[in-house]
């Protein structure tokens, strides 16, 4: 599965290429701001810095899915169907490259982050109050005293519910061409199958989940967040299997 | 060894291949013949596993076509399919990754054969170079069974007797080879067996030499005779 993994990374690097160039020159211009004690470049560059930690999660998760639908659709797709590799290993290495891009991508962007926190903190005191306000009014924002176990939950939610996201378009665009073969607007299909899939799953879990999961801010773990993990989790591992079957068994490329 | 047992494939309203019975024995040379949109490509890419078929059953060495007949059987498809940043020498890699029976020495002695360079980008070749390509990283795989189909699609008459050449080299005791083409007359004298399909069906296969006797016809008379009508 390994080699399957490399070759996801490899198909998908002209992005990262393309980040590591904006992250760099981003970075100049933080630092030149800072030598030359431009407050107003260094400001720039932290809100591209926001701007392009967004924009690039955001993308590198279409873009997997943008690249399983490649897969599927062109001749290219040949290149991956003809490894003598079974359909949960080369959706697997899909889903493995996915996370590691993602998880990946976010530890860089946060040490880049802090790194520039400490870099900007020691050149102006001024930024340095201006942090202490942003913190203060996300202490108020969430009224709560943030503990460490909450953290854990809430960022174990996103990964399954970002997960989720990224298997069922998986999903559905296999769905999709299975049902739909030869027909041009399968990639429309794969979207409306998407949503009515989203609803249905939305559904059931609103059936599962315990009500008063948020209860007036206050986020109610353990139970309550368990039982979003594990929804959601089956519903991941119901994409995962549902995508390698359809394509062992149904699929034509 | 290949065995079809009603083989059939249908997409929606058009069945591309029909009830086909058919065995690939080892140690021999078959083309598989017809015109465009006879079904020759898809009963390729069913053998291949590209392709599910809707019915009847196939096999390769007694097994499903699956992950192990793709170690075994190495399908050249008639369209270029290299990922796009691929370069000749990415595509030997890759091959090397995934197949255990690809020889990296043949492939560099193939690519040289056939005009190639290392450093070149695969989408940017002709589309003889690329054709090229395409058979140098199928034949410089050890496997037991090579499906080209229209290997010789896009390639000028000078390189075609390499490619005819570089065929009838993997041709070796023990491999089977099926070449599908519409260019008969090119593979007449390299082939032990023919396939004629028509419409998704099989309509005449045996040995070429005894269809020769039978009939009194060249197999390239044949096919002008099949389908004319």
């Amino acid at each position: 599965m390994g080699k399957l993994m490399k070759y996801e990374l490899r198909k998908q690097l002209m992005s990262k290429i393309i980040l590591l160039g904006v992250m760099a020159l981003l970075e100049a211009i933080l630092l030149i701001g800072l030598f030359l004690e431009k407050q107003q470049w260094v400001g720039t560059a932290i809100g591209l810095f926001f701007v392009t930690v967004f924009v690039s999660m955001f993308y590198f998760s279409f873009e997997s899915i943008i690249t399983f639908s490649n897969d599927l659709k062109t001749k290219q797709s040949y290149m991956l169907f003809l490894t003598p590799r079974n359909m949960y290993q080369i959706v697997g290495a899909k889903i493995l490259v996915t996370i590691i891009q993602i998880v990946g991508v976010g530890l860089i962007f946060m040490v880049i982050g802090i790194g520039n926190m400490f870099l900007v903190a020691s050149r102006f005191g001024e930024l340095q109050e201006l942090l202490d306000i942003i913190k203060e009014l996300i202490q108020m924002l969430a009224d709560v005293e943030i503990r460490l176990v909450e953290v854990v939950y809430v960022i174990l939610m996103m990964l399954v519910a970002w997960l989720v996201f990224i298997t069922m378009a998986m999903f559905a665009i296999t769905l999709s061409s299975t049902l739909f073969a030869n027909k041009k607007y399968k990639g429309v299909l794969s979207v409306v199958i998407y949503f009515v899939l989203d609803w249905l799953v939305t559904k059931v879990a609103a059936l599962v989940i315990p009500t008063g999961f948020l209860k007036s801010g206050y986020l109610v773990v353990n139970t309550e967040a368990w039982a979003f993990i594990g929804v959601y989790t089956v519903v991941l591992v119901l994409d995962f299997v549902g995508t390698a079957l359809l394509l062992e068994k149904k699929v034509n490329v | 060894m290949v065995e079809a047992k009603m083989a059939g494939k249908r997409y929606m309203r058009k069945q591309a291949v029909r009830d086909v019975n058919l065995v690939l024995e080892d140690s021999r040379v078959y083309a598989l013949l017809g015109p465009n949109g006879s079904g020759k490509t898809t009963f390729m890419k069913m053998i291949a596993g590209l392709v599910k078929p809707t019915s009847g059953l196939l096999y390769y060495n007694g097994e499903k076509i699956g992950v192990e007949s793709k170690k075994h059987v190495a399908y050249m498809s008639t369209e270029p399919f290299f990922y796009s940043y691929m370069t000749v020498k990415d595509v030997g890699k890759y091959y090397a990754d995934f197949f255990e029976d690809f020889s990296m020495k043949r492939y560099e002695e193939l690519i040289s054969r056939m005009d190639l360079k290392m450093e070149d980008k695969a989408k940017e070749l002709s589309s003889g170079l690329a054709a090229k390509l395409k058979i140098a990283a199928t034949l410089a795989r050890d496997a037991q069974m090579y499906m080209l189909d229209e290997p010789l699609n896009g390639i000028d008459i000078i390189a075609r007797e390499l490619i005819i050449q570089t065929i009838v080299e993997s041709a070796v005791e023990g491999k089977t080879i099926l070449v599908s083409s519409h260019l008969v007359d090119e593979l007449e004298s390299i082939v032990d067996s023919v396939v004629f399909m028509k419409e998704g069906s099989i309509v005449l296969s045996g040995e070429a030499e005894a269809i020769r006797m039978e009939r009194g016809k060249s197999i390239v008379d044949l096919y002008k005779e099949i389908y004319a009508e």
